[in-house]
């Protein structure tokens, strides 16, 4: 390929959209013309200088305001145990929230984000690449003392993409890694008593949930609805 | 035509409600006429909810969030501006050039891309969709969606060094 043919599809390669071939023909370019690789550079730095722009978000009252004049959904008649529920689940967020607040200076949550962002770097993703569970899972047999449930989710838009080992805490900890959409979620694994409190920071989410021996915890810059859907779909996974 | 679902509306159209109040605020640059649109435009998805047969529940809702943008602005009477549509070979400054401008530096210069040009930027680079998922929310061929993006690229490089 010239310059005249890469220069005007140059922003498709950035985002993604040219095909193999013609792909492959402007990485060929890049690599022997200066100028085009400049260019290229440039189109990365301006788009990395975009991704850090913060994104506007409803607050939970607007949210609620724009929610209300839908029509509710059809109530279910809510006797007794319904109301006992309620109290149990309001309970429930309190303490949510208590956990939050004390929980939120737990040092591993940087440790656990450091971890996700290094795994998105080229390369670092995946130890073992398979989309198989039944391939993933034995994989970490001998490597670690624990047993992860590997699931595959891809059915609801979660596939899993691998396993990992990271180093956290000193210990060998196993990695589970999902894709969703444009988005990565790890999820690592721990033996349990080490749980990590609901939490987001610079726009990563982390939530963690718990087995009977086994504690999960899920890091992505996917956001919090989804996260929470990917974390119930896990806790239900057969 | 059918009972929208709640659950189904839920999870095609409500869950976008944050990118969709996103996409409105950078296309009206204003959170509070963006506020209103949404909420025009989440009343409109739910009563037209009975005809979504797509499967991409975010680009269906954000034609309709696009489009009471539009509207809007038209109310208010903002000039259109002259496009050039095919594809051309943009001169950008230097990368380190790029990075060495703030945060603000750039939301001032998106800011100035004119609407067209501004809308494609967001919908690629802050929502992440792929040119036939612009194509769709924009109603114009995936060609132009790529001509469209590279000289917002193209505009929004030479505002920030010529500011």
């Amino acid at each position: 390929m010239s310059c005249e043919t890469v220069r005007p599809i140059l922003d498709a390669f950035v985002d993604n959209e040219l095909d193999a071939m013609n792909s492959a023909s402007v990485e060929a370019h890049l690599a022997v013309c200066a100028k085009c690789a400049a260019q290229h550079e440039s189109l990365l730095a301006l788009r990395s200088q975009i991704s850090r722009q913060p994104a506007f978000s409803l607050s939970g009252a607007q949210r609620q305001r724009m929610l209300s004049p839908l029509p509710q959904k059809p109530k279910a008649n809510r006797g007794w145990f319904g109301g006992f529920g309620l109290g149990l689940a309001t309970m429930a967020a309190v303490w949510f929230v208590f956990a939050i607040s004390i929980r939120n200076e737990d040092p591993r949550i940087d440790q656990l984000l450091g971890s996700h962002l290094r795994s998105l770097m080229p390369g670092h993703t995946l130890d073992v690449v398979s989309t198989d569970r039944h391939t993933v899972k034995p994989w970490f047999d001998g490597k670690v003392s624990i047993a992860p449930k590997v699931f595959d989710l891809k059915a609801d838009g979660f596939p899993l993409i691998g396993g990992r080992l990271d180093l956290l805490d000193g210990r060998p900890t196993p990695a589970l890694v999902f894709g969703h959409g444009p988005h990565v979620i790890n999820v690592f694994v721990f033996a349990k008593g080490r749980e990590v409190g609901p939490t987001s920071r610079d726009g990563y989410q982390m939530l963690s949930w718990a087995t009977d021996d086994l504690e999960y915890v899920a890091v992505s810059d996917t956001d919090r609805a989804e996260l929470e859907r990917f974390e119930s779909l896990y806790r239900s996974a057969r | 035509m059918r009972r929208p679902d709640h659950a189904e509306f839920e999870r095609c159209v409500v869950r976008h409600l944050d990118s969709a109040y996103n996409l409105a605020c950078w296309m009206l640059r204003n959170t509070h006429d963006a506020e209103d649109v949404v909420q025009d435009s989440l009343l409109k998805a739910w009563n037209a909810f009975g005809g979504f047969r797509g499967e991409d529940g975010k680009a269906w809702f954000f034609k309709i969030v696009r489009n009471g943008c539009l509207k809007h602005l038209e109310k208010a009477r903002v000039a259109p501006v002259p496009l050039v549509e095919e594809l051309v070979a943009a001169d950008h400054p230097e990368a380190e050039v790029l990075l060495a401008f703030d945060a603000e530096q750039v939301h001032a210069a998106i800011r100035c891309l004119p609407e067209t040009y501004r809308e494609v930027l967001v919908l690629r680079e802050m929502e992440q969709m792929s040119y036939s998922s612009i194509s769709e929310v924009v109603g114009v061929p995936i060609g132009t969606v790529m001509s469209r993006l590279s000289r917002a690229r193209a505009i929004l490089s030479k505002t920030l060094v010529d500011a």
